[in-house]
């Protein structure tokens, strides 16, 4: 499905929307025109050390202030946004394509290639992403890029078996059951019957999923296993701050602020998908 | 029984694949392994007997056997700075993390049970649509920030709750379990007791807030499928007070995805104590893995790698079983898909 | 022992009713509450410090390494050791008498001294000591690698024999922890008693191990047999594991520890003025260093190693990073060091580093620094680096390493990473014992020489002033050493740092021990 169609449908139509969802689409939207645009809204260089200008309070020069190093919190924060959002839309993004992928294979294919598919699921279901991460962290060295393959190494899976649920369903449809009779191959109809059709769950579980991967991506950050100094990453803001809760507050503060708006935003915008497309209400 | 052997099979199946991605991850590490193992104090002669030890000469299929053997007895390596094997090591952090854990999951159903059904009980209202959205926010919460914003508001700044650790310096209680809860109880020594559950606190209520989230919608959810089944409309007509219904009918339907969210969760949570224990300086399994990071300790980041799968699939075969047996309905279900993910 | 006062909420409760407690949260618990116990600062039988990093392998062999050496320094006796005063003074040792050529020491031990079991400390513990260190070669082995053997005449007496002249050879035996020959073999096994003495002890110092919880805490009873036993000391000492500096703070606000080196400097003046608290300035045996990898890529060229050294901003990072807790490096010698050449601070000149950088024929120049990210201080001062050599035109990617595998990147000049940021401590206060390791070639592809630096001329002052029993000489060699390295600019030397022991009001003895950076708690004298 284009993105084209998605828009056709009602799903966006703002007008019908509760204030609460609009307000959240709205927040989503600003937050990644703040992934495109940001720098060049950032009033300073992020990554410029001034020492003799650290620990500034917010005020009319730095409206949130300046951090340990002298550096502008407000143009970090604007910086911060695409390691943090980009980085979990990559991450997820990534885990949906695999995801989707091989779901498709193990529908395609003979009973016990779908056997060994949901198997490797279990397993890598059965690491929490945290460990993954840090386990990954010190085979590759730590880094935005490892904890991006980490959360993907775990996050295909749910993927996987989302897909596949919907997949199976979409099979068993009376029109796809006449496409088989009329002898379209497998290939055709799974990507031009069947995969167009079982899709709609999968984007909303992306939309659903960002606000997760901020938080995971800014956790991993903040336990050294993420983004690396100087990122602008905000968990590693949070992380870099946290020892001038007492002295200067506004340099945690602020970056773990932003963290829960973006999560929240992502999952409220996410749920408002989710009972639209599907009907259903939210649990 | 057919069932139960196919389930059991499946775990031993997980696990071995568990094993063999930990083998690869260590292949994948750039240094040699012997010296890694035989640790920084170790001379060269000490090395090459680990090497031989280890089966490190062997082609790369002798040391993946030889892995698995050393697996089998248990063993997982040394930790190259404690000395000691990363299993001791595991089994002194354990302790800390399952209070933390149990205390978490504790909350979760003190609260979670209790506000879910409230937001049921008002369906489509103002407090149902209050109660979702603070779910909703209680999610967005990021855990280590939140740790530290509580640590500091109660701990330092009022004075209320203790700031780290798992006790207070000079309360001593023998060690039995490990669990200062349970040690201090043991002993019969009630200001102890006090002293760690007040330890607890901050740690288990920054840990059970995105999980006490998740528990209130699914309750909320559960118990609203629950309340429209005929069984319980029909009671409802006959007049029995809505409290009643939910307690007899409701809750009883909800206790199945309950024990499945709890079995999920306590995955979550182990992920999730890696954020939180560093932050409240408790020593568990989280804390031990991100000091081993630090430390570039292979082993013992590898060993509790493995150690928490095995966990998890652990804990998830337990959910399983215990559906199979509370719930004749599973029983008779083919086995479908484990938990949905052990994120976090 | 200390908590009287929430108990009305347990007794009446109950379990069920107590764990509902945990759940309606803070509320219930607000009453009850503080952890700050009220302790008079006149006498105290316990001492806890907060101790910043793992608390690690208690093998004496490791004291290279500051954090082990914290941790057994109120075990074990040395021989002799340093005076806050930077002179030796004898431990174990009561008189010694270095030979003039310098290649042997006669010593005496004090007689009547015991190891904790009670087997008297005798010579050949001494000689046991000294041959494992030579056959395991690791940890303190680097500084006494002249030893050769130990020649026993009768349980005091012993004469220490070298196979090269080393005026080193007496300072390093501070760190060279005496073990109980007979406990250590009866438990050993295959491996000299590495895997045992890793969390056992078998010493004859001031306190004894009472128990030990690797990445928790150890805990240490005074050794009330000691011989020179001081009443004084606390009873019981305690180290405590807190990694973070916010925790020590407030753990040490609320009483939960008495004593902290770790405190962030931000914190500092909040504690100067709390009358519970003594805030104790010291000068650290410790600087922080860039060191640049001489012999290959584009730092070999030493116009760039100068355009680097003149980035940076030194007065910014004492006043801000260090918040004044420290000052700007002046050589390559710490100051609390002996012997030091008379070279000016480090400055800041973007103008001539431009130029330098310009002269070097470079452009568009990348290079690649090593920093432990755990430590705020290397965080800092990465980024700073890393901002001021954009000014100037370098790229500066930054590569967060951990420590072991830096060492293990030193053994070949391929790896051995273009600009690394370390701390670095003095073996002892002897100017000889950093200049060596550090800057003699003897020493390159081993773990400490770390910019693999060669240079002929320093390598023949070296040689002849290790080599010498002429003290006034050799303090003059040195000092051309440091002047030559100066001039090569081999080292971005970056600060002298001090540190603040916050120790509670009463406490007195906190010295600066010039060979030891941790806490050397046998000093601190509670009553």
């Amino acid at each position: 499905m284009t993105t084209a169609a998605l828009l056709r449908r009602p799903v966006l139509r703002l007008r019908r929307m509760p204030k609460l969802d609009r307000a959240a689409f709205a927040a989503v939207g600003l937050l990644l025109l703040t992934v495109a645009f940001g720098p060049l809204l950032a009033p300073y260089d992020p990554y410029h050390v001034d020492l003799g200008q650290a620990m500034l309070p917010p005020g009319a020069e730095h409206w949130l202030g300046t951090d340990s190093s002298g550096r502008d919190v407000l143009s970090r924060v604007l910086y911060g946004a695409r390691p943090t959002i980009l980085g979990s839309l990559c991450a997820v993004g990534l885990s949906a394509v695999i995801g989707v992928t091989i779901a498709s294979l193990a529908a395609l294919g003979p009973r016990w290639v779908d056997d060994a598919i949901m198997r490797i699921c279990d397993i890598a279901l059965s690491l929490p992403i945290m460990v993954m991460a840090l386990g990954i962290s010190v085979a590759l060295g730590p880094s935005l890029r490892s904890a991006i393959i980490a959360m993907v190494l775990s996050w295909w899976p749910s993927f996987t078996r989302l897909a596949r649920a919907e997949i199976r369903t979409t099979m068993t449809s009376t029109y796809v059951e006449s496409a088989m009779i009329t002898g379209v191959s497998r290939w055709r109809l799974m990507t031009r019957h069947v995969l167009p059709n079982s899709l709609d769950s999968v984007y909303v579980q992306v939309t659903l999923e960002i606000g997760g991967a901020t938080l995971i991506m800014a956790g991993l950050s903040f336990i050294g296993a993420g983004a690396q100094p100087p990122s602008a990453e905000w968990g590693a803001m949070v992380e870099s701050g946290s020892r001038f809760l007492t002295s200067a507050w506004w340099t945690a503060v602020v970056p773990g602020a932003v963290i829960t708006l973006t999560a929240l935003a992502f999952a409220l915008a996410g749920d408002a998908l989710r009972a639209r497309t599907s009907g259903r209400e939210v649990i | 029984m057919r069932y139960l052997l196919r389930r059991l099979w499946l775990v031993v199946l997980t696990v071995w694949g568990l094993a063999t991605l930990v083998f690869f991850m260590i292949k994948a590490i750039p240094g040699d392994e012997a010296q890694s193992a035989a640790g920084i104090t170790a001379t060269p002669e000490q090395v090459e007997v680990v090497r031989e030890r280890l089966g490190l000469n062997l082609p790369l299929w002798g040391q993946y056997l030889a892995y698995l053997w050393r697996l089998l007895h248990g063993d997982l390596g040394s930790s190259i700075f404690t000395f000691r094997p990363v299993t001791a090591d595991l089994g002194g952090a354990l302790p800390a993390t399952i209070e933390l854990v149990a205390a978490a999951v504790l909350l979760n159903l003190l609260v979670g049970i209790p506000v879910g059904m409230l937001a049921a009980a008002y369906e489509r209202r103002r407090p149902d649509a209050a109660i979702r959205l603070g779910a909703i926010a209680g999610g967005a919460l990021p855990l280590f920030w939140l740790g530290l914003i509580l640590q500091h508001l109660f701990g330092a700044r009022l004075g209320l709750l203790p700031i780290s650790g798992t006790q207070s310096m000079g309360v001593e209680v023998p060690r039995v379990t490990g669990l200062a809860t349970v040690d201090s109880l043991l002993a019969g020594d009630l200001p102890a007791w006090w002293d760690a559950v007040q330890h607890l606190v901050l740690p288990a209520v920054t840990l059970s807030v995105p999980f006490v989230a998740f528990a209130v919608r699914l309750v909320r959810t559960s118990m609203i499928t629950a309340l429209e089944a005929d069984h319980v409309v029909m009671a409802r007509a006959k007049g029995a007070s809505p409290l009643r219904v939910m307690l007899q009918h409701g809750l009883r339907t909800c206790l199945g995805p309950i024990v499945t969210l709890i079995g999920m969760q306590t995955g979550w949570m182990i992920g999730a104590a890696v954020l939180i224990e560093g932050v409240f300086g408790r020593p568990g399994v989280g804390a031990y893995l991100t000091e081993a990071v630090q430390q570039k300790d292979t082993f013992a980041v590898l060993g509790v790698v493995l150690f928490t799968g095995v966990t998890v699939t652990l804990v998830n075969l337990a959910v399983d079983l215990v559906q199979l047996v509370s719930d004749p309905r599973i029983r008779a279900a083919q086995f479908g898909a484990a938990p949905l993910g052990a994120k976090a | 022992m200390n908590l009287g006062r929430s108990l009305t909420v347990t007794r009446g409760a109950g379990l069920g009713a107590a764990l509902l407690a945990v759940a309606t949260l803070t509320a219930c618990t607000a009453g009850g509450t503080t952890s700050g116990k009220s302790t008079t600062p006149a006498t105290r039988d316990m001492l806890t410090f907060g101790v910043d990093g793992t608390l690690p392998n208690l093998d004496p062999i490791l004291a290279s390494n500051s954090t082990v050496d914290q941790a057994v320094v109120p075990v074990y006796d040395a021989l002799l050791d340093f005076s806050p005063a930077n002179e030796i003074v004898g431990r174990l040792a009561e008189k010694w008498t270095v030979a003039p050529d310098a290649r042997s020491i006669a010593f005496t031990l004090r007689p009547g001294v015991a190891f904790h079991d009670g087997t008297p400390v005798t010579a050949k513990d001494v000689a046991y000591t000294l041959e494992r260190i030579k056959k395991l070669g690791v940890g303190v082995a680097e500084s006494v690698a002249a030893y050769d053997k130990t020649e026993i005449t009768d349980d005091t007496h012993f004469t220490i024999r070298l196979s090269t002249p080393s005026s080193l050879f007496l300072g390093a035996l501070s760190k060279v922890y005496i073990l109980n020959s007979k406990l250590v073999q009866a438990s050993a096994g295959s491996d000299d008693g590495q895997a045992w003495l890793a969390t056992h002890t078998a010493g004859s110092g001031p306190y004894t191990l009472a128990s030990y919880t690797p990445n928790q805490q150890i805990k240490y009873v005074r050794n009330d047999s000691y011989a020179g036993a001081d009443p004084r000391i606390a009873k019981t000492v305690v180290y405590r594991l807190l990694p973070e500096s916010a925790t020590q703070r407030d753990e040490l606000e609320s009483g939960n520890i008495d004593v902290s080196d770790g405190i962030d400097p931000i914190d500092v003046p909040a504690f100067e003025k709390n009358p519970r608290f003594e805030a104790v300035r010291l000068k650290k045996p410790q600087g922080l260093y860039v060191f640049f990898n001489t012999q290959k890529g584009a730092t070999a060229d030493k116009r760039i190693r100068e355009a680097v050294r003149l980035a940076y901003d030194y007065q910014g990072h004492a006043k801000t990073i260090l918040r004044g807790f420290g000052s700007v490096a002046a050589g390559p010698l710490p100051d609390t060091m002996g012997c030091r050449a008379d070279i000016p601070d480090a400055k800041q000149d973007l103008a001539r580093a431009k130029e330098l950088v310009a002269e070097s024929g470079q452009k568009d120049l990348k290079l690649t620094m090593a920093y432990q990210q755990i430590f705020s201080e290397h965080a800092e001062a990465a980024t700073a680096l890393q901002s001021a050599l954009k000014q100037i035109g370098i790229t500066l990617e930054l590569k967060p390493t951990a420590y072991p595998n830096y060492l293990e990147s030193l053994k070949s000049v391929d790896t051995t990473p273009q600009l690394a940021l370390l701390w670095d401590n003095p073996p002892t206060p002897d100017a000889g014992s950093l200049l060596y390791r550090t800057y003699s070639s003897k020493f390159l592809g081993s773990s400490t020489n770390y910019g693999q630096y060669k240079n002929a001329e320093v390598d023949a002052l070296l040689d002849k002033a290790v080599a010498s029993g002429d003290e006034t000489a050799r303090c003059a060699e040195y000092k051309k050493v440091q002047e030559l390295i100066e001039a090569d600019a081999a080292t971005m030397n970056i600060a002298d740092h001090e540190t603040v022991i916050i120790a509670p009001k009463g406490v007195t003895g906190i010295e600066l021990y010039p060979a030891h950076v941790g806490y050397v708690p046998q000093a601190y004298k509670v009553s």
